[in-house]
């Protein structure tokens, strides 16, 4: 039907420009936050900036963490559209080794001032029965251990690609992903969810969701998915990749944030509706400390900000096909994952040392600017890594088979 | 052979219904599709053995009028499903439950959420069969024994006779000029 024939390109990497020094900008920007959140933060109070500092590096991880399962579902499902934006969300979960290994470092030197359960005095008869897998070595092996997997599985799909770059569609590549994704994908199920036990709900010992590793995931793939069309969007203002990204990828990737706003509530509901009908105080716990201490307005609003509005929002095809409402939606999806993340953490900060006797637990705004720094350090890091990592690639899967069917392909 | 077909296109004996036009391929109907549009038909339609990609441009269709109807029954749903809860729950028959307040939102949820569902199903799958003119048990294309190879490795574009631009004669000569392998005229 008129179509000319597809001509893969050769040769597409970062050439000057803004993203040629984004990595400086972004790095810069990680030095920067990380010393104005060691000024303002841990000069004065090292539990607030120590949950601080895992607000923010959960901000960043969920991101990457969330590239990787896209990446291991694109390659299970054989998909052809997402080929094109694979490559982001490759390189965006390349920084999930380093990411792990400043986890491992984190808990290292600051569990005993985040987690209660570090604490012997703090240990009651219910604790005392979970000693057995919380317990800080143990915890830094599982860190460990979930490093080693994302780091196998994120190095092995990127190397597999990057390889396809110079091996013109050599389809054993595109196998040997698939199988590893394949193989992959429970341990990438099983890691981020014990990971969103240990580092987060861990905060409150007694208290236990099941369901709280898919809350986790549901609101990394927003993290992602966000990241991924602001990238894209900036990579085609910059003059990169014009015909390589189509109106279908971004109609694609706002159906996808769309469905996880969705998927977010439906998890997040199911999780409060059980609790709630309940009522049983060890289960009523979470939500207890998170309508107390200034927290009641974010809890009323979190479901609006982060379902109602977006849901409503995105519920057009024409906002999803339109460049600055996808932008919009984009910017303002990831602040209200960052608001989801900072609701989950940030409550629960101060418990661990008392003063005058007394548990004083973090009221709502305070030492927002400390956070704002941590979350701008960590960032800036992910930022520059990930631009880093960039440049370092071509900007599409050139050698990829199914390259022409995903800058062809159609969304309706 | 010919000879007689072209006659039987002219003189009226039968009522006819319009103009059945077969081609070869994809290719062949998505120009002829751009033909037809450009010449301002309306009560015109393709059928293809699989989707054609980029017909519905071709054929200059407008966005569908589905969502809409969508939108209208995933509103209607939860509404009614709250309406419905509030008054029986906390008006009409008030029970007390596990000692929650008799109007408590969360307990509605589920109902309502699934009602939105259930109406904007509900929405899409009788609002297309509406938009498709559904029921209709017979079609006077399935007249013709040619169309049968629609569903075979034929595409073909019909034009009806009601449509304003329509003409016995001019619409078989541009449909013959549009590259099709065989017209034919289609009996109510």
């Amino acid at each position: 039907m008129g179509h000319q024939a597809f001509q893969a390109p050769t040769d597409i990497k970062i050439e000057g420009g803004f993203w040629g020094s984004a990595h400086i900008i972004g790095l810069v920007l990680g030095v920067i936050g990380f010393a104005l959140w060691a000024i303002l933060g841990l000069n004065h109070n090292v539990e607030h900036a120590a949950y601080s500092f895992l607000f923010a590096w959960s901000f960043v991880f969920s991101i990457a963490i969330g590239a990787l399962g896209f990446v291991i579902i694109q390659h299970i499902v054989r998909a052809g559209w997402s080929t094109t934006v694979r490559r982001m969300a490759e390189n965006m979960a390349m920084t999930l080794p380093i990411l792990g290994v400043a986890m491992v470092v984190f808990l290292f030197v600051f569990a005993h001032d985040v987690y209660p359960w570090t604490h012997e005095d703090h240990l009651d008869a219910i604790l005392q029965k979970k000693t057995g897998y919380l317990n800080t070595k143990f915890l830094l092996l599982r860190a460990c251990v979930y490093t080693v997997i994302w780091t196998l599985l994120s190095w092995k799909l990127r190397r597999n690609s990057l390889l396809q770059d110079e091996r013109h569609e050599d389809e054993d590549l595109s196998l040997s992903s698939r199988f590893i994704a394949s193989l992959g994908m429970p341990f990438y199920a099983l890691t981020t969810t014990f990971a969103a036990f240990d580092w987060i709900m861990s905060l409150q010992p007694h208290w236990y969701s099941t369901i709280f590793g898919v809350y986790f995931f549901a609101g990394s793939m927003l993290g992602t998915y966000t990241f991924m069309v602001l990238v894209a969007k900036s990579l085609q203002r910059n003059g990169y990749v014009k015909d390589m990204f189509t109106i279908h990828h971004y109609h694609a990737l706002g159906k996808f944030i769309f469905g996880h706003v969705v998927f977010w509530a439906y998890i997040g509901f199911s999780q409060f509706f059980l609790i709630w009908y309940a009522n049983i105080p060890e289960e009523t716990e979470f939500y207890l400390h998170r309508v107390h201490h200034g927290w009641a307005p974010l809890s009323w609003l979190l479901p609006v900000f982060h379902f109602f509005i977006p849901f409503l929002f995105l519920l057009s095809r024409h906002v999803k096909r339109h460049h600055g409402a996808l932008i919009a939606a984009s910017i303002y999806v990831m602040i209200a994952h960052a608001l989801d993340l900072y609701w989950l953490i940030m409550p629960m900060a101060g418990q661990n040392h008392k003063v005058d006797g007394h548990v004083h637990y973090n009221h709502f705004g305070h030492g927002m600017a400390t956070d704002l720094c941590a979350l701008i350090g960590w960032f800036g890091i992910f930022f520059g890594l990930f631009a880093l990592f960039q440049r370092s690639t071509n900007l599409v899967p050139i050698g990829d088979p199914r390259l022409e069917e995903a800058v062809r392909q159609e969304q309706f | 052979m010919s000879n007689h077909h072209e006659t039987s296109l002219t003189e009226n004996v039968v009522e006819k219904w319009g103009l059945l036009a077969q081609y070869e391929n994809p290719a062949e109907i998505y120009h002829a599709c751009e033909k037809v549009r450009d010449a301002g038909y309306t009560k015109w339609d393709a059928n293809t053995p699989f989707p054609v990609h980029g017909l519905d441009k071709a054929m200059g269709l407008k966005a569908s009028k589905l969502p809409w109807i969508v939108l209208c029954g995933g509103m209607t749903g939860p509404t009614l499903a709250m309406l419905f809860m509030i008054w029986t729950s906390a008006y009409d028959y008030p029970l007390n439950i596990g000692g929650k307040p008799l109007l408590s939102i969360p307990a509605f949820i589920p109902v309502t959420f699934e009602l939105t569902v259930l109406f904007s199903a509900f929405c899409t799958f009788f609002g297309l069969w509406a938009l498709c003119k559904l029921p209709r048990w017979h079609h006077p294309a399935f007249n013709s024994p040619t169309f049968e190879k629609f569903s075979d490795d034929k595409f073909f574009i019909m034009i009806e006779a009601k449509d304003d631009k329509f003409d016995w004669s001019k619409t078989e000569s541009l449909l013959k000029a549009s590259g099709s392998s065989h017209v034919e005229v289609v009996e109510d």
